[in-house]
């Protein structure tokens, strides 16, 4: 176990090495030279070229790139040329936000998910099954932007009943906080739940079918105490994992979510440091996201096989 | 009887005085869809930024919310000498800096300015006083400002918040952090700043000036200018920086809320290569300004009129507008472009390409444009790009056709100068790559001269000539339109898009 | 497996069929556009700007331009068929040679090519895209392209993990004890017995590719004017959501349809193909 764990962390480390190298040059290949955009319609040709050379934007490319990686290792990821603020103070900032986002929409996914999974699993093959089944593929192939769209329409516009953007002020209550992020959360949500009611189905009906559910069953226990003392205790296991590993999905969804809600988290700080070509923000940020999205990848990994040893003769797939 | 005459007469008094000391308690909430990115007048980059810095900083001397006049601030009078290069300003004896960690609320004085000026040209990425050539000090209060060139638009520069005064003490103190703890002898504190939802603003009860009535200002930052009308309508916010054309009606309809429109200092405009391709031919200028019907382009765009066809490239709202530009104006003939088309050869069809932005404005016009295009045989290619790329692609030379959208200053010289002179070829604002000596020679005149009635002469001189010369193609000139709770007081919509709380001859109050 | 048995055994599919159908109706919209279209998708109706649906002959009413939005819908399944062929074509091809390069070989190569693909999954995969669009430039050739690229590490995953659970398997051993090239052993032995997990695979990130297509030219970096398409679509109602609903709510659900279209399939296809990742 703990070899398997020493060797999953280890990997995390070339992994952060080449989303570094990948965003990097990504940075460089976009047209729209950071001086001149930044600066904006009426900057001067002098004036670009000197925010360049304070930019060290006219060094070579491998100088910067290994400026870059000498200043994060000692943990500077430098200034916003947005904000002029340090780009870690930046993600700290709207990191809540986003996490608020993600962990409220998977708690929706997972309240409305679990229950309906094991619903249509207790019916098998009959029209609630069905039902669900397509529901959830419905939910699968829903875009969230568009559903985000829909709900302000409906919601926002129509209803009165929420807002349509923003984030709200604690100062205000929870239930400012609350009220805000319902929609959003619902928006980015129905897809984990698309996924969640799908796989608490079939992990249900796979234990359902296991002999000692079975002879539980035939002991006349009743049939509702069998379904949660037995079968959906098994079921668990593998329905948070694949929880946990939305979890990571649902943080970079919500770029999208955050565009269309215009909530001030890491997604909208992300797109518009792209589109202003802010790459120190673009970089760190990535590397921020990057590095949540395999820390939590991990913990989940390790959790499930901790709790089910048979993966980890999958994992040592690579000797 | 006596007795009810006295209660009465106590009663008009006290509510009189309630009136007016709640006129001092103003609450104003203004909502933006933009976001400020900083608070250092020397680093800002944005029309948000710079708006909610005019709170906290002051400049020499300011526009008034008409932004037809400039009026002292800082400043109390100034000579220039004939020649326009040499500016002297005597400052008031009586501004002082807000107190902070580092200064205890001193006078401001002409080392400031010195400061301030020098601080701005050396660190700022965008030197917006770079004609400056050198400052001096005379005494405590007076100051000389000695141009590089002859520069009549100069007080116009200097009411740009990049020009604002501040304390060195609390810039230095600060270091970095001087962003987020502004300092300056402004009429309002920076008390909260939640970036990305909203700033808070509280009056400085010290102030050097006359006081403001308003003594909670809170900007709410609401992206998407829909939602932002919204929240107008709810009474969420008291003024909306902008209101989308085909929300105006569902303003208009509520008793409340005004949506007050005024002329805007921008244009909006396809520009046409003039040293490459095919635009290079003036017999195809002339069939693509023919071909379009310029009235059809703001209808579709502004259905509600909060657009108005261009003629040309100086806005309505300019002081140099001429009311006769469309003299010059090659009028929508589509039959006459058919036959431009046919005599010059182009009978076996015509491709461009025309670059936009993602502004959806400028992108329905490009798009319209296509359209009328295809009336007459040419096939308009048109690339949306998002903002970075766009910027590129409009500088380099390389595109046909680009849409530029352009906003400054109401002073001409911000117009003709930067899309027209040939010296700023190969910039955004003049990505066509436009050059004329004589137009070159007027605008030159324009900058250098200091009857405004002459100036007025040179640039419409210069406007005539770009319109003959056809390379610049006017779509239409936005009107800023504003929406206005009934309970703000003396508030005045500007054609530069600053919302004006407090200014020379404004002082906003609400009910 | 025959294919005529593979074919009775999937219309046996309830979900098969549905999505078949659905799948169907998007080919002939695609195919008979010209016919179907009541106008021409570019042709702007200035006397009928935001006409609600049915008002002045438009059966889903025009856009903030006058144009017909049901032909407009209908033009738009070329480009959501389009970039699901090429971009899952481009995706599942490179996907599969990288998955099967690391599954087979093993050792070094594979945990480099691993990392390299857990950094991609790593990004947050709509800035990827976005990334991406901005160095290639806008245009429905480029949307193909980068989604499909970005396909490609979630794809070789799944590839080298189908490979794997082959690499030991006795047939595999016995060919290469035969004397079977590397190259041999992977086309005729290996590649025949992944060909059912591409084929779900592909299935299902059809659907994954129409909504890529419609956040890229929603996000304004997709197909450009006047070439409709779904995303685009959307993308120009984002600014009407009250004015003109109409104009956000058919193209929303064009595009939902037919993702669940392919999902239905998919579903279909994983449980004729392999009953073993049965749901």
């Amino acid at each position: 176990m703990r070899k398997f764990i020493v060797r999953r962390l280890l990997q995390i480390i070339p992994t952060l090495f080449f989303v570094l190298l990948t965003v990097f040059f990504l940075m460089k290949l976009i047209p729209g030279d950071p001086a001149a955009v930044l600066l904006g319609p009426g900057a001067r040709a002098q004036d670009i070229e000197r925010f360049r050379a304070e930019l060290g934007l006219d060094q070579p490319v491998f100088t910067q790139f290994a400026l870059y990686l000498k200043r994060v290792f000692t943990g500077n990821f430098g200034k916003s040329l947005i904000y002029r603020q340090d780009v870690i103070s930046l993600i700290v900032e709207r990191l809540p936000t986003t996490l608020l986002l993600s962990v409220s929409a998977l708690f929706i996914a997972s309240i409305i998910g679990i229950p309906a999974g094991i619903l249509a699993a207790t019916k098998h093959d009959s029209f609630v099954d069905f039902s669900i089944t397509i529901l959830s593929l419905v939910g699968i192939s829903v875009p969230i932007f568009w559903f985000g769209m829909i709900l302000i329409i409906v919601f926002a516009l129509q209803l009165g009943w929420l807002p349509a953007v923003g984030i709200g002020n604690i100062s205000n209550g929870l239930w400012d906080v609350v009220k805000h992020i319902i929609l959003p959360s619902t928006a980015l949500g129905i897809q984990s739940m698309g996924i969640i009611t799908r796989f608490t189905r079939s992990s249900m009906l796979e234990v359902l079918r296991q002999d000692y559910v079975r002879t539980a069953m035939a002991k006349g226990l009743k049939k509702r105490l069998v379904l949660y003392n037995h079968a959906l205790r098994n079921a668990l296991v593998p329905i948070v994992t694949v929880i946990g590993l939305q979890l990571g999905t649902l943080l970079a969804g919500a770029v999208l979510t955050e565009t269309v809600f215009a909530l001030p988290g890491l997604g909208k700080l992300m797109i518009d440091a792209i589109l202003r070509r802010d790459f120190l923000l673009v970089q760190g940020e990535v590397l921020v996201i990057a590095f949540i999205y395999i820390l939590v990848n991990f913990i989940v990994d390790t959790l499930y096989a901790f709790l089910n040893p048979k993966i980890r003769v999958a994992y040592g797939g690579s000797q | 009887m006596r007795k009810y005459l006295v209660i009465m007469f106590l009663v008009v008094v006290l509510s009189f005085s309630a009136f007016a000391a709640e006129k001092y308690d103003s609450e104003l909430v203004v909502g933006t869809d933009q976001n400020p990115t900083t608070m250092d007048p020397a680093m800002y980059q944005d029309l948000a930024s710079s708006q909610v810095m005019r709170n906290v900083f002051e400049t020499l001397v300011a526009y008034t919310a008409d932004v037809k006049e400039i009026e002292p601030v800082i400043a109390e009078s100034w000579t220039v000498s004939d020649d326009l290069t040499v500016w002297t300003f005597k400052l008031r004896e009586n501004v002082f800096f807000q107190k902070g960690k580092f200064q205890d609320g001193r006078n401001v004085t002409a080392e400031d300015v010195k400061y301030s000026f020098e601080r701005e040209m050396e660190i700022s990425p965008m030197v917006r006083i770079y004609m400056i050539d050198t400052i001096e000090v005379v005494d405590t209060y007076t100051v000389k400002i000695t141009l590089q060139y002859p520069y009549a638009p100069f007080l116009t520069v200097l009411t740009d918040i990049g020009a604002a005064i501040v304390p060195k003490e609390e810039v230095e103190g600060w270091g970095d952090d001087f962003v987020l703890h502004p300092i300056g002898s402004g009429p309002y504190v920076l008390k909260e700043w939640v970036k990305d939802d909203h700033m808070s603003f509280e009056r400085y009860e010290e102030y050097w000036g006359e006081k403001p009535y308003v003594k909670n200002l809170t900007y709410k930052f609401i992206p998407d200018k829909a939602v932002l009308t919204l929240a107008l309508l709810s009474g969420q916010v008291d003024i909306s920086s902008d209101i989308l054309d085909q929300d105006i009606p569902k303003v208009t309809a509520d008793p409340n809320v005004e949506a007050v429109m005024v002329g805007g200092n921008n244009i909006y405009a396809a520009y046409m290569n003039a040293t490459k391709g095919p635009t290079t031919d003036p017999k195809l200028r002339e069939a693509i300004f023919k071909a379009i019907d310029v009235t059809q382009i703001a209808k579709v765009i502004f259905p509600n009129e909060s657009g108005v066809p261009a003629y040309g490239p100086i806005p309505p709202g300019s002081w140099a507008y001429n009311p006769d530009v469309q003299d010059f104006y090659t009028p929508y003939d589509p039959e006459g472009a058919k036959q431009i088309l046919k005599d010059a050869g182009y009978s076996n069809g015509l491709k461009l390409k025309m670059y936009t932005s993602d502004d959806p404005n400028r992108r329905k016009m490009a798009i319209v444009m296509q359209s009328m295009l295809k009336q007459v045989g040419i096939d308009l290619e048109v690339i949306s790009l998002e903002w970075g790329s766009f910027i590129e692609v409009s500088g380099n030379g390389e595109a046909d056709i680009y849409a530029i959208g352009w906003t400054w200053y109401p002073d001409p010289e911000f117009f003709m100068y930067y899309m027209f002179h040939s010296s700023t070829a190969g910039t955004y604002g003049n990505g066509g790559r436009y050059n004329n000596p004589e137009v070159d020679k007027y605008i030159e005149l324009g900058e250098s001269s200091a009857d405004q009635d002459e100036r007025i002469m040179y640039y419409r001189k210069a406007e005539e000539l770009v319109m003959k010369d056809r390379f610049f193609f006017p779509g239409y000139h936005k009107l800023v339109v504003m929406g206005v709770s009934d309970k703000v007081k003396g508030f005045t919509v500007s054609s530069d898009m600053t919302i004006r709380v407090f200014a020379p001859g404004t002082n906003v109050y609400v009910e | 497996m025959r294919a005529a048995q593979f074919l009775r055994r999937l219309l046996r599919s309830k979900q098969a069929v549905v999505g078949l159908f659905v799948i169907l109706i998007i080919l002939v919209l695609a195919l008979f556009s010209a016919v179907i279209a009541t106008h021409e998708v570019e042709d702007m109706d200035f006397m009928h700007i935001f006409a609600l649906p049915g008002e002045g002959g438009h059966l889903f009413g025009t856009d903030d331009y006058g144009r017909d939005l049901f032909s407009r819908l209908v033009y738009g399944s070329r480009v959501s068929l389009m970039v699901g062929v090429v971009a899952v074509g481009i995706g599942s091809l490179l996907g599969t040679i990288i998955g099967v390069i690391a599954g087979f070989f093993g050792g070094l190569v594979d945990s480099i090519i691993m990392r390299i693909m857990d950094a991609l999954l790593s990004f947050p995969y709509v800035l990827l895209a976005i990334a991406m669009m901005a160095v290639l430039g806008p245009g429905l050739f480029n949307a193909m392209l980068a989604i499909g690229i970005v396909m490609i590490p979630s794809f070789s995953r799944v590839v080298r993990s189908a490979v794997l659970t082959y690499r030991n398997e006795e047939f595999i051993t016995a060919a290469r004890l035969m004397g079977g090239s590397d190259l041999w052993v992977i086309m005729f032995h290996i590649l025949p017995n992944i060909i059912p997990t591409i084929i779900i695979y592909a299935s299902l990130n059809f659907a994954g590719a129409i909504i890529s297509e419609a956040t890229l030219s929603f996000l304004g970096l997709g197909i450009q004017p006047p070439t409709p398409s779904w995303g685009s679509m959307l993308s120009e109602a984002k600014n009407y959501l009250q004015t003109a609903p109409n104009m956000a709510i058919f193209p929303g659900i064009a595009i939902l349809v037919s993702c669940l279209g392919f999902n239905l399939l998919g579903d279909g296809l994983r449980d004729v193909l392999d009953p073993r990742l049965r749901t």
